[in-house]
């Protein structure tokens, strides 16, 4: 309601005296008033004006009385916000409560006290004033609130676009990849790409924080990882092309100029992988990541591996390490940003690396993409709410051995 | 935000975190109350966490703000991290960085 527009008040009542009454006390109520001599006649009234501010109805009128006027008033569609001011010459408690029940804001003994009469209705048309203010602001905020989940979802697909397929089954290699951020958009990032004939690399990223401007900062630093095969690779030697080595990526990430210039308090954890196809030997770096797990499938059994390190963007000149181990045919390798391990269930308990263990161990016969799907929903489960109130991500990778390609079960 | 802190002589500094969770609602607040009480040239701040039981990588970073606020002037070490904590220093390193007593007691009889 606009605050040039008066507020209108309906009088019902079937007594011309107590109209004339009501009408001499309120004159002077900043409002319009409209007295009917029938709950019809009043309903007809409400039927076409939106803008009701207050009814105030008599109990007893011939034909629809007032509680069934009230009755229907509440069933209105356009009368959601009106207040009811109900009149009764029967001091009866029963009354009350009944008139309470259906709906009635507050009462009006008859006879009519003029003071009492005047402090009420002028009480009522303040809070609904107040009301008004309320709803309008609410209205102006809903509108807000829309148009930026609306922008958030837009961003959200922007962002998609500098990751790779989820999945993806190569020669020898079978990898797929689960990314659930916890707001509409969030600072998780993995890639993977061919190095050359042999090597495979693939990384994880999780910006610290979450929401836009992890957001943003994900998306600036996954728009430099894209960058192939020139002096600002950096998984590659500048001018000579060659594979780096996996620390001396995140080194190079570390101290770039890049990372430098977004100039932000944000920083990031990363796991970078590269995994010889031929060979099956993987050299990681971990930087501040969860640490892996390697899944044997010879003993269907689950290694912990890595010995942690620096995050990135954090600390200047700080030293990476490269760490080794060799994988056999169909083992798999799982990374994840920490919103898994680190979801807490309802008495705070963390869900941890050992149960994520023994769900990869207890569930090797799924496939790739049904085991993370899977082991995401089991830790949504485990804190009992709806969804993680972290980002996350999961990367599992297969190798099948030398020249194998995976062949779908199913 | 319940941060407080204690002064032990001209040179230290004992700031106590008052809360469960250092996270991300938590660490801009402590970030600028630690630069306000650290701004009377304090040499060395004890950080104590016994009462915090998580961190995450937005409380990991306001440290790191923190020990670079610090840096020119002197030094932090952490007394009393709970397991969780520990642990996260352990996996980013910043055991590396952090030198880390069980208790006061403890820091103190090493800084005497």
């Amino acid at each position: 309601m606009a605050e040039s527009e008066r507020m209108k008040v309906v009088m019902v009542d079937d007594e011309a005296i107590i109209r004339y009454q009501l009408q001499t006390v309120l004159k002077d109520v900043d409002a319009d008033l409209f007295a009917f001599s029938s709950g019809e006649e009043a309903y007809e009234f409400l039927e076409k004006n939106n803008d009701v501010a207050m009814v105030i109805t008599d109990w007893v009128m011939p034909g629809m009385d007032g509680f069934e006027l009230i009755l229907r008033i509440k069933a209105m569609e356009n009368q959601k916000f009106t207040y009811i001011v109900l009149l009764t010459n029967i001091n009866d408690k029963d009354c009350l409560a009944m008139g309470m029940s259906y709906g009635a804001d507050d009462f009006i003994q008859k006879p009519i006290e003029e003071k009492e009469v005047f402090a009420r209705v002028y009480a009522g048309l303040r809070m609904q004033q107040l009301q008004n203010e309320l709803r309008e602001t609410n209205d102006e905020l809903r509108v807000a609130l829309q148009r930026m989940k609306v922008d958030l979802i837009a961003a959200a697909e922007l962002h998609k676009t500098i990751l790779p397929d989820p999945e993806l089954n190569v020669e020898s290699v079978e990898i797929t990849s689960l990314f659930q951020p916890c707001e509409y958009i969030g600072g998780d990032l993995y890639g993977y790409r061919d190095l050359n004939e042999d090597l495979f690399a693939f990384y994880q990223i999780d910006v610290s924080g979450h929401g836009v401007p992890s957001a943003l900062f994900s998306f600036a630093l996954g728009n430099e990882l894209l960058k192939q095969g020139n002096d600002t690779d950096w998984l590659l030697e500048p001018k000579t092309l060659e594979v780096r080595e996996v620390h001396d990526t995140v080194r190079s990430i570390n101290d770039s100029e890049a990372l430098n210039n977004l100039n932000s308090d944000l920083y990031f954890t990363m796991i970078y992988v590269q995994l010889n196809r031929k060979t099956g030997h993987v050299n990681f770096c971990q930087a501040g990541h969860p640490h892996l797990i390697h899944f044997k499938h010879q003993d269907n059994a689950c290694t912990i591996v890595g010995e942690g390190g620096f995050p990135v963007g954090l600390i200047k000149d700080a030293d990476y390490q490269k760490q080794s181990f060799q994988m056999q045919k169909y083992d798999r390798i799982f990374m994840f940003s920490d919103g898994l391990p680190e979801a807490l269930s309802s008495s705070d308990e963390m869900y941890g690396d050992e149960r994520l263990c023994r769900l990869i161990q207890e569930n090797s016969h799924l496939t790739l993409n049904n085991l993370l799907e899977y082991l995401y929903q089991t830790v949504v489960n485990w804190t009992e709410s709806k969804k993680l109130d972290d980002d996350v991500t999961i990367t599992a990778i297969q190798w099948n051995g030398e020249g194998e390609h995976y062949e779908f079960h199913q | 935000m319940n941060f407080t802190n204690k002064k032990v002589s001209d040179a230290v500094l004992i700031i106590i975190i008052n809360e469960e969770r250092l996270d991300a609602s938590c660490a801009p607040p402590f970030k600028k109350y630690f630069s306000e009480v650290v701004n009377k040239g304090f040499s060395k701040v004890v950080l104590d966490l016994s009462c915090v039981s998580f961190m995450d990588s937005s409380g990991l970073g306001a440290l790191i703000s923190c020990l670079k606020l610090m840096a020119a002037q002197g030094e932090i070490v952490i007394v009393g991290a709970q397991a969780n904590v520990k642990g996260l220093f352990t996996l980013t390193r910043m055991d590396r960085l952090f030198t880390q007593y069980e208790n006061i007691d403890e820091v103190l009889t090493a800084i005497a």
